[in-house]
């Protein structure tokens, strides 16, 4: 779909996030901030919903009220805008794909009590469907750019908490959010364990403002390309030093997890960004050895993620990888088209409960092929939707798309080395990446105003 | 203003959108009931179950915890041995005997040990196998052991709570009795022999009360959004179609097929076949 030939009018362009009064874009703002800045999976609001308490599901639901509020008794908006054909397919598929297993399977399901946990991915699916589709429809051409610029300043942010937090054994984020919210919700302590004897076995866990180190690398990950697109983008040589030093500390930020997806991750993200604009960012490639040296400063001298993908000693890690291959073939077997039911893998179940490094893996044996194939959609299509933008000169659609596509291509990478799915944050920023691919693809269209046509005076002959 | 576009085109089709609910109501039904054609039949999938636990604690006859003197360590290994034997073939007879249900509708399973490395304790493929045969069985058994303590938790599952906690009671008696069995034809000293005791009796009740409604509502929900979905694109592209296919002048009106100018319906002009033929 091309760009409009008609372009909307200039009070419709001036009112953009974050100069608007709607409220829509504020909230998914706060949904931002939520992703990059809160713990929200260890925040337990003391009220509860039913089916779940944690805080991200609070969020949805007032987005969800925000839009339907504004839909039902808003104004008519000055401009039509039009989504690529089958902007919604992945999504959508990947839902009916989801319900279908469980449907399929639901005698097995409440026979094994499995209802429970597949009710509660469910409704965790249900609220990244809600993200996803409120984004598409609620974000104009002209935000994309501020919300790049936002996505970038909370990843950085999030960098600099998770370095320190490295350094100082200190969660900064699990900490302010038990002072904010203690009053409201319940805070699980910070997971965070660094042994002060540096030759001690074991990983260190570093998190961030997420459960695991691997779902902080992952977000930082992906919004790696957005500093970086910004620092390409910048004709100001301060402002592209200072987007520069973003991804320098966001780079670090995930480095310091010393998990292996800390350096794949935003190292796939970088290789699509040079493959796909190779003339733009080779400019940035001085700046790109100075971060290097910053980030090495940052993280002691050693990246230890780095370290990781040499390393062969994590026995458990790596056995516990190659036994999944074969774990899943009776399952596969026995359910090859719909698995064994969205969202079954029950935790508290010791003889049927598998952790799957691989989130393609972990489809397979719970949707089947038909779950894999949808799930391959659902990354796919926003990537599909913005291929004719990714080389755009457009300055409001190009750059903001090329970096939600490659923080999107970030998500499928991590995909592969973890179940990214069991932890919120990383879905959630990539549906919201996805909505915004799906906005730059779109086409705004002014909304032809019906004309009240009034009635021509007739023209009577006159009395004679 | 999408949401309440959405609904209007919802609105316009709405003889399409009850043929939609419909199919959701059929869906619905279909996730919780089984139907059959010949003969023609309703039947519920009990989608719902009850589940009963009790407690076995392996003693002395004079009873070791009463006596500070005591070692139950010798306790402890013999609750892990009897744990593991309970989910065998042989006990899942006895207690299928005494719970008055099919020995093959029982699926029977522990203990598992939980301080173990996790890739240790996850399924093999094998296992996997196994456990899949298992999956349809409607009794189940689990069997619970911690390595420091000389008692067996009994978890059992039925489709009706009566069931639950018959299967559950089942569990020691069948115990004793086998215990008592080898006792016997070994000749054993009555003050060597080793106990079985049951903690009180089994206490359960139904688990997933209302899943057959969830699971039908769910089902019903999707299935209508989805017809709501194909309906919205549906009705753009046959607005289309019927704009493309009929020229502006000539569009029939929507409603009676003539004009609505108040001059009454339009006339058939017939047109020349050959304009240039001038007869």
């Amino acid at each position: 779909m091309g760009e409009a030939a008609v372009r909307p009018d200039r009070r419709y362009e001036a009112d953009a996030w974050p100069r608007t009064r709607r409220p829509l874009p504020w909230v998914i703002a706060g949904l931002l901030v939520m992703i990059f800045l809160i713990p929200f999976e260890a925040v337990h609001p003391k009220v509860s919903i039913g089916f779940s308490s944690d805080l991200d599901r609070f969020f949805v639901i007032a987005l969800v009220a925000t839009w339907a509020m504004t839909g039902l008794i808003g104004r008519q908006e000055a401009v039509t805008r039009l989504r690529s054909r089958g902007w919604a397919v992945g999504v959508m598929a990947f839902v009916f794909v989801a319900v279908a297993s469980i449907a399929v399977n639901v005698d097995r399901i409440t026979n094994l009590d499995e209802w429970a946990t597949a009710q509660k991915r469910l409704a965790v699916l249900l609220s990244l469907v809600a993200v996803f589709v409120i984004v598409s429809l609620t974000l104009r051409v002209r935000e994309l750019r501020s919300f790049a610029v936002l996505i970038a300043v909370l990843a950085t942010i999030t960098g600099a908490g998770t370095v320190y937090e490295q350094k100082v054994g200190y969660n900064v984020f699990y900490e302010t959010a038990r002072t904010v919210f203690s009053p409201v919700a319940i805070v699980d302590p910070a997971p965070t364990e660094i042994s002060p004897d540096p030759n001690s076995p074991g990983r260190p866990q570093i998190v961030g403002p997420t459960r695991h180190g691997l779902s902080v690398a992952s977000i930082l990950g992906m919004a790696l390309p957005f500093a970086v697109v910004l620092a390409a983008m910048e004709t100001k040589l301060r402002r592209r030093l200072l987007w520069g030093l973003a991804a320098c500390v966001i780079f670090s930020g995930a480095l310091v997890t010393q998990r292996k997806s800390g350096a794949v991750v935003p190292a796939v993200a970088l290789l699509a960004l040079f493959v796909i604009r190779p003339r733009q960012l080779l400019r940035l490639a001085p700046y790109g050895v100075v971060a290097l040296a910053l980030g090495l400063a940052m993280s002691g001298g050693t990246i230890s993620s780095v370290e990781e993908l040499g390393n062969t000693s994590q026995g458990e890690s790596t056995k516990g990888r190659t036994a999944d291959y074969p774990a899943v073939v009776p399952d596969l077997l026995s359910n090859p088209l719909l698995g064994r039911g969205y969202g079954t893998l029950n935790s508290a179940r010791s003889d049927t409960y598998r952790i799957f490094d691989n989130e393609y893996l972990g489809q397979v044996y719970q949707v089947g092929a038909l779950g894999l194939i949808a799930f391959l959609a659902l990354i796919l299509t926003p990537l599909l939707m913005v291929r004719k933008l990714l080389r755009s000169d457009d300055p409001v659609r190009g750059p903001p798309a090329l970096a939600a596509a490659a923080g999107c291509l970030a998500f499928a990478v991590a995909s592969a080395l973890y179940d990214i799915l069991s932890f919120s944050p990383a879905p959630y920023l990539f549906l919201i990446l996805a909505g915004m691919c799906t906005c730059a693809a779109g086409v705004e269209v002014p909304v032809r105003r019906r004309l009240r046509i009034q009635p021509a005076p007739v023209a009577l002959p006159a009395d004679s | 203003m999408e949401l309440a576009r959405t609904l209007k085109t919802l609105w316009w089709r709405r003889r399409l959108l009850a043929v939609g609910v419909a199919i959701a109501i059929l869906a619905a039904l279909l996730s919780v009931y089984r139907v059959s054609l010949a003969p023609p039949s309703l039947e519920s999938r009990a989608n719902e179950f009850s589940t009963a636990s009790v407690q076995i604690l392996v003693d002395t006859p004079g009873s070791a915890f009463a006596d500070l003197a005591s070692n139950i360590e010798p306790l402890e290994t013999r609750a892990s041995v009897f744990a593991r034997f309970l989910a065998s073939p042989v006990a899942v007879d006895l207690i299928a005997q005494r719970a008055k249900v099919p020995a093959n509708a029982i699926e029977a399973q522990g203990p598992f040990d939980l301080n173990q490395p996790l890739f240790v304790q996850e399924p093999t493929a094998e296992q996997r196998s196994s456990q899949i045969i298992g999956e349809g069985a409607v009794y189940r058994l689990r069997f619970v052991n911690t390595p420091e303590l000389p008692i067996i938790a009994v978890y059992a599952q039925a489709p009706t709570t009566p069931e639950a906690l018959r299967l559950a009671n089942a569990v020691p008696v069948a115990l004793r009795r086998y215990i008592d069995g080898l006792q016997d034809s070994q000749d054993t000293p009555q003050q060597r022999r080793v106990q079985v005791r049951r903690l009180g009796t089994a206490s359960g009740g139904v688990v997933n009360k209302g899943a057959d409604i969830q699971i039908a509502l769910l089902v019903f929900l999707v299935v209508l959004v989805g017809w709501c979905m194909l309906l919205v694109p549906a009705h753009t592209i046959a607005q289309g179609w019927r704009e493309v296919g009929s020229p502006p002048a000539r569009r029939p009106s929507p409603r009676r097929g003539g004009s609505q100018n108040g001059n009454g319906p339009r006339e058939e002009v017939p047109t020349d076949p050959d304009p240039g033929k001038v007869g």
